[in-house]
């Protein structure tokens, strides 16, 4: 009976949808040459864009507020923003206006259509230019919608991003705000950050969840410096002020390490390490899927800054496996989603990319309400029941969960199996049946660190 | 020593076997798992509800019958997934008791998902207005769909796809401003924190607001 209860728990821990995670958007199916890698963008020359040739903004009256060539200046140092990283080697230049439509103006839906089209071909990606919102009007969606991304075209089986489209949604940049007539405004850097949050997902990067004690305390538009730096730009809801107002870089640590993962250029390796290992349930294990990792760098006590706070990255466990390996009982999700790996010794797997030195390495679960265009990781519905806890090099089931050793990491070292096991996680196995799986080590030895008195004390009779 | 530590493991482990509470809680968490979800890729401003409710054309509550990935009729280029609810409330707008609206999909991989709706799952949807088009969505995208969350007593709560964050900032003293009264549940509801709001108390604000809009 455990047992079938206990194959419930996990079938519904992974009934996901699409596969994503805390580090590329999203990975290779079964169908790929190589399952389980991140989609991206071919890195053998740039990614070339096209942009609407129509102002980026008009107010309501119809006058220009940014007028094209602000505009086109404004995507070009957004795109930078991504390819200014020192260790990635991505790229995008600018390859004229959008094709296919009279004068590269998108304007109407016949258009949207059309760009769309020709997106979905892969012949071009195109950046939209909604100056009024009349696009994302017609679209069915409202006028709270900032911009978007859309993935156009994938290659599977090579796991290339093949095309993309973005809009921006010039109606947020008219001068009006007047909520009760549907007109909001933000600040031109908060638009930035929201457009060059959607070109994170451009490139293939998901969310990251970072600092969610920032987030969990409330405190919008007047977050602290240290948390705030170290918050990823694709956190998955903006709620502070901006990056740039606070003085700090447009991308977090996290931002960098993972654009530079995706698409390390000839510096990476020396200018970052990695830090991998699996996340395993109480049992030792039974490898754990949709847990986040983070590794903070250990504070130095000579600086004012917090660097445990500032200089942290983090990735999902499991982000290499499927979301949704599938089920026949529906008769609508027989094979599950077409994304991600069904090797089962991916499903608690991590690594993170980080810079050099030392770090101290925690796992908490991904807030429950990141869940669909929120999502983090490769669950779309968080697991929950995990505690907070950091790595030490005697994990256990019943371990000190706040006893953290430090792992330091120097340029193209990888520091593997720091891996962790779950404190409090229900049982995988029928204690009834053939034990012997108990008696099966983890990938990282367990030492039990009470003295043998108090373990012989919590026999049984 | 390593019999010793087997042992441990399996009191420790027979101690959570007979622990059935703590195994239907983690059990509940992931039963609660809605079959809907929001579509990806865009970003949104945030907004209370009593813009999301001001903004919708149609508010409805109640199962999803079916969610089918098609292009839309006229721009074959555009995806869209149809949905067809089975309406158990109409709080807004008008509705048959089996209500269908077409979406248009952002992302290629919404198309794998059909947008995230699926069979059976309970939402109450605040639905913008169907553009010319015959498009919807719901309001602020994540922001207007709620799931439907119902514990064993079979009390509901609603969650939408922010946790609530933000959806009472400061409505109760907006809506003071404007004349607007709440029940007392209401009054209740909107003074704790948002996230799982009583669907019912929710529902109570929504209709409020509704009649105060007319």
């Amino acid at each position: 009976m455990t047992r079938r209860v206990s194959a419930l728990f996990l079938t519904l821990l992974l009934i996901g949808g699409t596969t994503f995670a805390g580090g590329p958007l999203t990975v290779t199916g079964p169908s790929a040459t190589q399952p389980g890698q991140a989609f991206v963008w071919s890195s053998s020359v740039p990614v070339t864009y096209t942009v609407d040739t129509g102002p980026l903004s008009t107010n309501p009256s119809g006058q220009t507020v940014i007028a094209n060539t602000q505009g086109l200046a404004r995507v070009k140092s957004l795109f930078q923003n991504w390819q200014s990283v020192p260790t990635t080697s991505i790229s995008f230049v600018y390859g004229g206006p959008i094709a296919g439509v009279s004068g590269g103006d998108v304007k109407t839906m016949a258009d949207f259509n059309t760009v769309k089209g020709s997106c979905n071909s892969g012949a071009q990606n195109p950046v939209i230019f909604d100056a009024n919102g009349s696009l994302v009007s017609a679209l069915g969606l409202d006028p709270l919608v900032i911009g978007f991304t859309s993935t156009c075209k994938l290659d599977g089986q090579a796991g290339r991003i093949l095309s993309a489209l973005v809009l921006m949604n010039g109606k947020f940049q008219d001068g009006v705000s007047n909520p009760n007539s549907d007109n909001f405004e933000i600040s031109a850097d908060q638009f930035d950050e929201a457009i060059t949050h959607e070109l994170g997902h451009f490139s293939g990067l998901d969310h990251s969840q970072i600092n969610l004690d920032l987030f969990n305390s409330g405190a919008v538009g007047s977050c602290d410096t240290d948390r705030l730096a170290g918050l990823p730009l694709m956190f998955p809801i903006e709620f502070c002020q901006s990056r740039k107002s606070a003085g700090l870089p447009i991308l977090a640590p996290d931002d960098m390490a993972w654009i530079s993962k995706l698409y390390p250029n000839a510096t990476y390796s020396a200018n970052y390490g990695t830090i991998s290992g699996y996340v395993l349930f109480s049992d030792g294990i039974t490898q754990a899927q949709g847990v986040n990792v983070v590794a903070r760098r250990v504070d130095d006590p000579n600086t004012p800054a917090d660097e445990s706070k500032r200089i942290a990255m983090s990735v999902v466990s499991g982000f290499r496996f499927t979301g949704n390996p599938g089920q026949a009982i529906s008769g609508d999700n027989t094979n599950g989603s077409s994304f991600g790996s069904r090797n089962p010794a991916l499903i608690g797997y991590y690594e993170i990319p980080v810079t050099p030195g030392t770090y101290a390495v925690q796992i908490e679960p991904i807030r429950s309400d990141f869940t669909g265009g929120s999502s983090v990781g490769p669950l779309d519905q968080p697991v929950q029941g995990v505690v907070n806890e950091s790595w030490h090099q005697y994990e256990s089931a019943f371990d000190d969960t706040t006893q953290a050793d430090p792992i330091t990491v120097t340029a193209g070292q990888t520091v593997s199996n720091t891996t962790f096991i779950l404190n409090g996680t229900p049982p995988r196995f029928d204690i009834f049946e053939d034990g012997s799986a108990f008696l099966k080590p983890p990938r990282a030895p367990i030492v039990l660190r009470e003295p043998e008195s108090i373990a012989a004390a919590m026999e049984p009779a | 020593m390593r019999l010793l530590r087997r042992r441990r493991k399996q009191t420790t482990l027979a101690k959570f076997h007979f622990k059935p509470a703590l195994f239907l809680v983690l059990a509940l968490v992931l039963f609660s798992s809605p079959f809907a979800r929001a579509q990806r890729g865009a970003q949104t401003a945030s907004a209370d509800l009593s813009y999301l409710v001001q903004r919708a054309g149609t508010i409805v509550r109640g199962h999803v019958v079916s969610a089918t990935v098609e292009p839309h009729p006229q721009f074959s280029n555009l995806q869209t997934v149809v949905v067809t609810i089975s309406v158990a409330r109409v709080l807004k707008g008008t509705a048959p008791a089996t209500y269908t609206f077409r979406q248009y999909l952002l992302d290629a991989r919404d198309v794998v998902d059909t947008g995230g709706y699926r069979k059976a799952g309970e939402l109450l949807l605040l639905l913008n207005p169907v553009s010319q088009y015959g498009l919807t969505s719901p309001v602020g995208r994540d922001q207007g769909r709620f799931r439907i969350i119902r514990d064993r007593k079979g009390n509901a709560t609603a969650i939408n796809g922010r946790s609530n964050i933000g959806l009472f900032d400061q409505l109760p003293s907006k809506a003071a401003d404007r004349g607007v009264n709440f029940s007392r549940q209401a009054q209740a509801m909107l003074a704790r924190p948002a996230n799982q709001a009583p669907l019912e108390s929710l529902e109570d604000a929504i209709a409020t607001l509704v009649g105060a809009q007319r």
